[in-house]
């Protein structure tokens, strides 16, 4: 974390596409990124985990961002990536998979606008805001939600 | 300097965890060993240890409170304290004050003597002839209580973090991936080294040492339920005596935490409401001091705990009416004996209050049964009226790593616990036509009708179904249904992973293994899916 001239904390986000939109995760957050592995579905898991990784040695599920945004799940190819997120809920790692990866950027708090209510496709609880970047925008994201996985086990169970 | 002390310090709370399980031990046999003089002097010199070591480390309230119960001992030694139940309950309190210090210690502190002045004073009383042998002082409570001992077996051994194992495990299973990747290499490049025999066969070695890493004996365990038995026969006015059988069985390490509550709560239940008052016992002709035995034993990659009484049974008529009453057993209806038993597992049963006064025991068996299921055990009850029944648990040795059975199913691979597997057969007439297509039937299996459901129809998988495919006979609880999958592909040696990051609770699913090829597949629950297929029959 830097300074800008004003004494406002900066923080580094990495960038990523999905479905031709620009997300943004807070680098702190993000473990690593990986090349898309091979998959092995779950049945009765909740429906935008499209299932469970082996990431190196430890079985991590596989959150699809495109499903979770509302939209069509992710098309592998060979640019689709994993970005590892560490929940702080209970520790947990789950693995994002993403139509790509594209950079980071470095935004400050101002530079953060509060998500509007409609006009974005993922759903608000899931954003932080929206990042300013010069004519360009990127979704900021919450990685604790983003990275939520039981939401819709508990919702069914309840 | 500062490492040195850190050393010493681990030797003192191992050495000392250890000489207070011996203390405790030979406290609740003090009323025996009188009159032997060398079985007194045993406890006497561990106590006189305890004291040394306190006072060398220079922890002057453990060293005055271990003084204090050494000099009863003395006392007792030479005769001039006689052992009476209080005196063994002043003792007791002296073990748990020194247990509670250690903690303390173990934890990175200090303890301070004000806590524990009460404890000393008595002791120090006790050991001039100064108890009144008919009055039994107040319980005490002291900082920090202890859970649990020390499991290891012998003194010269490490503390060993239970993560820093299962990061060698982990290790180790990813060591078998690579170097099945790395055989493929090398015979695609047409060698066949000597070398690569070599490192399979240390490999196998080390992989069935990292495992046995993690197995310790259950004897600890099992004896430290001796202070339970003697504190709940007093509180309920029975007498019991403890008898471990099978003390060096050695049993995962997470299966033993597992087992640790259902063990303590089976022998409360056995005490409270198995064993008879002395009174009835003496009338009956029994004993009037009841025994429970522990009884570890192995069975093929399994460990059985038996918790036998020689109380008064099961009360078979007081389940019978309680079930009815519940509507667990139909009106007329005549459930057989071991459908009854089982009656006392079944959640709300025998939690309700009335239960303890109606039946015959029961509080929280189904708290039992549901450990047990936890640590993919079973649970089953042997009940002979006026003579004592037997609880029998069921575990497997470790809970890391399980024999498995791997199937293709719609091109993912599954593997089935081999405990569930029974047997395997082709599946006569399949491929083409509408039967390939249903998603359950009936196979003729040496003149039996055998119901079958296809694995990818209850787990919901898309495909087309293959033009062959196979019967894997599995049972459970005496259920015996067929899984139809696309192709079998043998028996292997799963290592469980988890299910993480917020997956542990998806149905039908027990868990993951990876695959020597890198890929994760998915561990079945078998009981689990007979259950739901049985209930989705149901009209």
């Amino acid at each position: 974390m830097s300074q800008m001239p004003g004494g406002e904390p900066e923080t580094q986000y990495l960038t990523f596409f999905v479905a031709q939109e620009e997300y943004a995760l807070d680098v702190m957050r993000v473990r690593e990124v990986i090349e898309a592995a091979p998959i092995t579905r779950v049945p009765s898991a909740p429906a935008d985990v499209r299932g469970v990784v082996n990431l190196r040695g430890r079985v991590v599920p596989l959150v699809d961002l495109g499903l979770r945004f509302g939209g069509p799940e992710v098309t592998l190819t060979s640019r689709s990536c994993i970005v590892v997120v560490e929940s702080t809920i209970a520790e947990q790692v789950v693995g994002l998979l993403v139509d790509s990866v594209s950079r980071v950027v470095t935004l400050a708090a101002s530079q953060i606008e509060p998500a509007p209510p409609f006009g974005t496709r993922a759903r608000v609880e899931l954003l932080r805001g929206v990042g300013v970047l010069g004519s360009s925008f990127v979704l900021v994201l919450l990685p604790d939600r983003v990275a939520r996985v039981g939401e819709d086990l508990e919702a069914a169970a309840s | 300097v500062e490492l040195e002390r850190e050393t010493v310090m681990a030797t003192f709370i191992g050495e000392s965890e250890e000489n207070l399980v011996a203390l405790e031990a030979g406290l609740l046999g003090l009323d025996r060993a009188a009159g032997n003089d060398d079985a007194i002097a045993e406890i006497f010199r561990t106590a006189h240890t305890l004291k040394g070591n306190s006072e060398s480390m220079g922890f002057e309230a453990m060293g005055a409170c271990a003084h204090a119960l050494e000099s009863v001992l003395d006392a007792v030694r030479k005769g001039t304290v006689n052992v009476t139940p209080a005196l063994v309950t002043v003792l007791l309190a002296g073990h748990d004050a020194l247990q509670s210090m250690l903690a303390i210690i173990a934890a990175g502190g200090t303890p301070e003597r004000g806590p524990y002045d009460d404890v000393i004073q008595n002791m120090t009383e006790a050991a001039s002839g100064e108890v009144d042998a008919g009055e039994l002082p107040d319980a005490m409570f002291f900082p920090a209580p202890v859970a649990a001992g020390s499991t290891r077996k012998a003194r010269k051994s490490l503390r060993v973090d239970l993560a820093t194992l299962d990061r060698i495990l982990n290790n180790t299973g990813e060591m078998s991936i690579a170097l099945a990747r790395l055989r493929a290499a090398i015979h695609e490049a047409g060698l066949a080294p000597e070398a690569i025999l070599e490192v399979d066969r240390v490999f196998e070695e080390l992989r069935d040492q990292a495992m046995r890493l993690r197995l310790v004996p259950i004897g600890p365990m099992l004896r430290q339920q001796l202070r339970g038995v003697r504190d709940v026969a007093a509180a309920h006015g029975k007498q019991a005596r403890l008898v471990v059988e099978g003390d060096d069985v050695e049993v995962d390490a997470a299966v033993l935490d597992g087992l640790r509550d259902p063990v303590t709560h089976m022998i409360r239940n056995s005490i409270d409401h198995a064993l008879e008052t002395p009174e009835v016992r003496a009338a009956a002709g029994k004993d009037p001091t009841g025994t429970i035995t522990l009884r570890a034993r192995y069975a093929a990659g399994w460990v059985i705990v038996d918790v036998c009484d020689d109380g008064a049974g099961f009360d078979r008529a007081s389940i019978l009416r309680r079930g009815r009453a519940l509507g667990f057993v139909a009106e007329g209806a005549h459930p057989g004996d071991d459908e009854l038993l089982r009656l006392v597992f079944v959640p709300g049963f025998s939690t309700a209050a009335t239960v303890t006064d109606l039946s015959g025991r029961g509080v929280g068996m189904d708290v039992v049964a549901k450990n047990v299921a936890s640590l993919k055990g079973s649970v089953s009850v042997r009940s002979t009226d006026g003579q004592g029944s037997t609880v029998t648990v069921r575990v497997p040795l470790t809970l890391a790593i399980i024999d498995g059975f791997a199937v293709r199913a719609a091109s993912e691979t599954y593997v089935i616990p081999m405990e569930s597997v029974r047997e395997c057969i082709g599946l006569p007439g399949s491929g083409g036509g509408d039967h390939a297509r249903a998603s359950e039937g009936i196979v003729n299996l040496r003149g039996e009708p055998l119901p079958y459901v296809r694995l990818r129809s209850i787990l919901g998988l898309t495909g087309d179904a293959e033009r062959t495919e196979s019967v894997v006979v599995v049972e459970h609880h005496g259920v015996r249904a067929g899984l139809v999958v696309d192709a079998l592909q043998g028996e292997m040696q799963a290592v469980i992973k988890p299910l993480g990051g917020g997956l542990e609770r998806v149905d039908r699913i027990a868990g993951s293994t990876i695959l020597g090829d890198g890929r994760v597949a998915l561990i079945l629950d078998v009981p689990a899916l007979l259950r739901d297929t049985m209930e989705e029959a149901r009209p």
